[in-house]
C-alpha cells in the first residue's frame, strides 16, 4: 500500500513539473513576462459612482514556442485594482499571447500542481479510502463528461434517458468502490437509485403540473441547448453524491445494529433508522445549498455595485440555484425512509436463512 | 403557483414528517442560512472588508448550524474551532494560488451575462472569490467535523482510559470512513454545477488545451480541489482538537 502511494505522488509531481516545460506541446504562442513596470495609474468613477484604479503596464515577454521562439515582444496591458475581468501580469507568469494581445494565462501547471496537493492529502490522511475516493471521483467525471458527448452524438436520444442510465452505472460503480462487495452496498445501490427517481418523478409532475412557473431557466450559465434539458439532469447528478451519502449511511448503520443483536425487531431497526436519518438530513442539504448558491455571489456583488434593486440582484441569480437545491434536499430526504424500508426488508430476510 | 413554492412545500413537509422537530429545525435552518449569506453579500457591497466579513460570516453560520445539532459543549466548540482553522488555511493558500493562476472574477465566456455592467466596481475580485470558494465549502466542512468530534465523544465515553495520542488516532479511523462519503458529496455537488459548462465546450468545440487554461474550468476545478483539501485538512485538524478539549477536561 505504501508503495502504490508513494509511486501514485511521485507520478503526480513528475506531471506536474512536465507542465513548466511544455510549451511545445501547445499551437498556440507562449510567452514568459521577463520585465513589466507600469506605466500610467488612472483614478476611475464609474456611472455608480465607484472609486476603481486602472494601471497600464508594459511587459516584455520572451516567446517561448513556435517559429518565433527565443524573440522579445513587448505589450501594454490594462487592468484594474479591482480585477473583475483583466489581470495584472508580474515576471514569470506564462501566458498566449496572440498578434500584440495577451489571450489568456497558462493555467496547467497550478491545476496539476493542487491536483497533486489534493491527491498527496487524500492518501496521507484517508489511506485506502483515500485512494479509493480518487478513484470513483475520475470515474465520475469521465461518466459526467460521456453524457453530453453522447447526447450531442446522438440528438434523437432525449438527453434524460441519458442522464438516467450513465446515474445508473455511476452509482453502481462509485459504492461499490466506496464500500466494497457486500449486502450493504447492495441496499445503498437499490436505495440510491429508487430514491433518485422517485425524485424526478416528483419534479417532473410538479413542473408539469405549474408549467414550471417561475422557474429562471434562462439564468443558468454557459447555455448552448434548451435549458430544460439540462435542468433535471444536472439536478439529478448534483444531488447523487448526497443521496449516496445517505444510503450507504444508514444502511452500514443498520448493518451493524443487525450484527450486534441478531434478534432486533424490524420496528427497532426502523426507529433507530430514522434515528440516524434525522440526524444526518440537515448537515446534508446543507452541504448542497452551500455548494450551489456561493457559486452567483461575484455575480450578485457585482449587480449590487451597479446598484440593481436588491431583490431582483438576489432573484436573477439565485432563484434557479435554489430551485436546483431544493430538489436536490427532496432526493436526499426521501431517501431516508427508502433506505431505512429496503433495510427492513432484505436484512429480514437474513435472518431467516 | 410558483413551481420554486411547491418544491419548498414539499421539502418542509417531507423534512417535517420525516425528522419531525429536528426536521423542522433543520428546514428552518435552510432560511437562516441564506439569510446570513445573503446579508454577507450586503455588508461585502457596504464596502466592509471582506476577509473580516468572511471570518465573521463563517463564524456566525458553523456555531449556528452546530449548535441547531447538537448542544452547547466541548464537542461542539472543538468542531467550531477546527472548522474555523481550516477556514483560514483556505483564505491563505487560495489568496496564493490566485495570485499564479489567476482565478478571480469574470471569465471570457461569462461576457455576455456582465456586458453592461460596470466592472471597474472598486471591490477586489480576488478577495470576493476567496469568499465565494469558502461558503461554497462551508457546509461540508460543518458536516465533516461535527461527525468526527461527535463519534469521538462516543469513543471517549466508551473507554475514558484513552490517552490524548490514543484518542487521536481512533479518530483518525472514524474519518477514514467519512472522508470518502463527504468528498464524495461534495463533488457530485459541483459536478452538477458544472455540466452546462461541460456541453459549452464541448459545443463550441474547444481543443483540450483550451479547456485546461481556461480560467472557466480553472475556476470550477479548482473549486473541487479547494474544496477537498479544505475538507481533507478539517479532518487532522479536528482529531486533534477534539481529543485535547476531551483530555483536558479529565485534569
Amino acid at each position: 500500500m505504501r508503495r502504490i502511494k508513494l509511486t501514485i505522488i511521485l507520478l503526480m509531481i513528475t506531471l506536474t513539473l512536465l507542465t513548466m516545460v511544455n510549451p511545445f506541446l501547445y499551437k498556440e504562442t507562449l510567452a514568459k513576462v521577463t520585465q513589466e513596470k507600469i506605466i500610467d495609474t488612472t483614478n476611475v468613477i464609474d456611472k455608480n459612482h465607484n472609486h476603481d484604479i486602472v494601471y497600464t503596464q508594459t511587459l516584455t515577454l520572451k516567446i517561448l514556442n513556435t517559429k518565433q521562439s527565443g524573440e522579445f515582444i513587448q505589450i501594454n496591458n490594462h487592468y484594474s485594482k479591482s480585477g473583475a475581468f483583466d489581470e495584472a501580469y508580474k515576471r514569470g507568469d506564462v501566458v498566449f499571447i496572440h498578434g500584440n494581445d495577451i489571450t489568456g494565462v497558462k493555467r496547467d501547471t497550478m491545476l496539476m500542481a493542487m491536483t497533486t496537493v489534493f491527491i498527496t492529502l487524500l492518501l496521507l490522511i484517508g489511506d485506502k479510502h483515500g485512494l479509493m475516493s480518487v478513484i470513483s471521483l475520475m470515474i465520475n467525471i469521465i461518466i459526467s463528461l460521456n453524457v453530453f458527448n453522447f447526447y450531442l452524438n446522438h440528438p434523437h436520444i432525449p438527453l434524460l434517458l441519458i442522464a438516467m442510465f450513465s446515474i445508473i452505472i455511476s452509482t453502481i460503480l462509485t459504492l461499490l468502490i466506496v464500500s466494497g462487495w457486500n449486502k450493504k452496498t447492495l441496499i445503498a445501490i437499490m436505495s440510491t437509485l429508487i430514491g433518485t427517481f422517485m425524485t424526478l418523478i416528483i419534479t417532473l409532475i410538479v413542473i408539469n403540473l405549474t408549467n414550471g412557473e417561475g422557474i429562471k431557466y434562462e439564468t443558468m450559465e454557459f447555455l448552448t441547448i434548451p435549458p430544460r434539458k439540462v435542468f433535471l439532469t444536472a439536478i439529478l447528478f448534483g444531488s447523487l453524491g448526497a443521496v449516496m451519502d445517505i444510503a450507504i449511511t444508514i444502511s452500514s448503520a443498520l448493518y451493524e445494529i443487525k450484527l450486534q443483536n441478531h434478534s432486533i425487531s424490524k420496528k427497532h431497526l426502523i426507529k433507530s433508522g430514522f434515528e440516524i436519518g434525522h440526524d444526518i438530513m440537515g448537515p446534508m442539504t446543507n452541504i448542497i445549498f452551500f455548494a450551489y448558491l456561493s457559486g452567483s455571489i461575484p455575480y450578485i456583488i457585482l449587480y449590487l455595485r451597479n446598484y440593481s434593486p436588491i431583490v431582483h440582484s438576489f432573484n436573477v441569480h439565485w432563484s434557479i440555484e435554489i430551485c436546483r437545491a431544493v430538489t436536490g434536499g427532496i432526493g436526499i430526504v426521501l431517501t431516508i425512509p427508502v433506505t431505512i424500508l429496503i433495510c427492513a426488508l432484505m436484512l429480514r430476510g437474513e435472518q431467516t436463512s | 403557483m410558483k413551481t420554486l413554492t411547491v418544491l419548498i412545500i414539499i421539502l418542509g413537509l417531507l423534512m417535517i414528517s420525516i425528522g419531525k422537530s429536528t426536521g423542522l429545525k433543520a428546514f428552518l435552518s435552510i432560511f437562516v442560512n441564506i439569510f446570513i449569506l445573503s446579508l454577507a453579500i450586503i455588508l461585502i457591497v457596504m464596502k466592509l472588508n471582506i476577509l473580516i466579513i468572511l471570518l465573521i460570516t463563517a463564524t456566525f453560520i458553523i456555531s449556528y448550524n452546530i449548535f441547531v445539532v447538537h448542544p452547547f459543549d466541548n464537542i461542539s466548540l472543538a468542531a467550531c474551532l477546527s472548522t474555523i482553522i481550516a477556514f483560514v488555511i483556505m483564505v491563505g493558500l487560495i489568496l496564493l494560488i490566485s495570485n499564479y493562476a489567476k482565478i478571480q472574477g469574470f471569465a471570457m465566456e461569462e461576457g455576455d451575462e456582465i456586458a453592461t455592467y460596470s466592472l471597474y466596481i472598486g471591490l477586489s475580485f480576488v478577495q470576493i472569490t476567496t469568499f465565494m470558494i469558502c461558503m461554497s465549502v462551508i457546509g461540508a466542512l460543518i458536516d465533516i467535523t461535527i461527525s468526527i468530534a461527535s463519534s469521538m465523544q462516543e469513543i471517549y465515553n466508551n473507554n475514558k482510559q484513552l490517552s490524548f495520542k490514543g484518542l487521536v488516532q481512533s479518530g483518525m479511523n472514524v474519518s477514514k470512513d467519512i472522508l470518502g462519503t463527504t468528498t464524495n458529496t461534495l463533488y457530485f455537488a459541483y459536478l452538477g454545477s458544472y455540466m452546462t459548462l461541460i456541453i459549452w465546450f464541448n459545443k463550441l468545440n474547444y481543443s483540450l488545451g483550451a479547456i485546461l487554461n481556461s480560467k472557466v474550468f480553472a475556476q470550477e476545478i479548482l473549486i473541487i480541489l479547494l474544496g477537498g483539501i479544505a475538507v481533507t485538512i478539517a479532518i487532522p485538524l479536528t482529531c486533534y482538537i477534539t481529543a485535547w478539549q476531551l483530555v483536558r477536561r479529565k485534569v
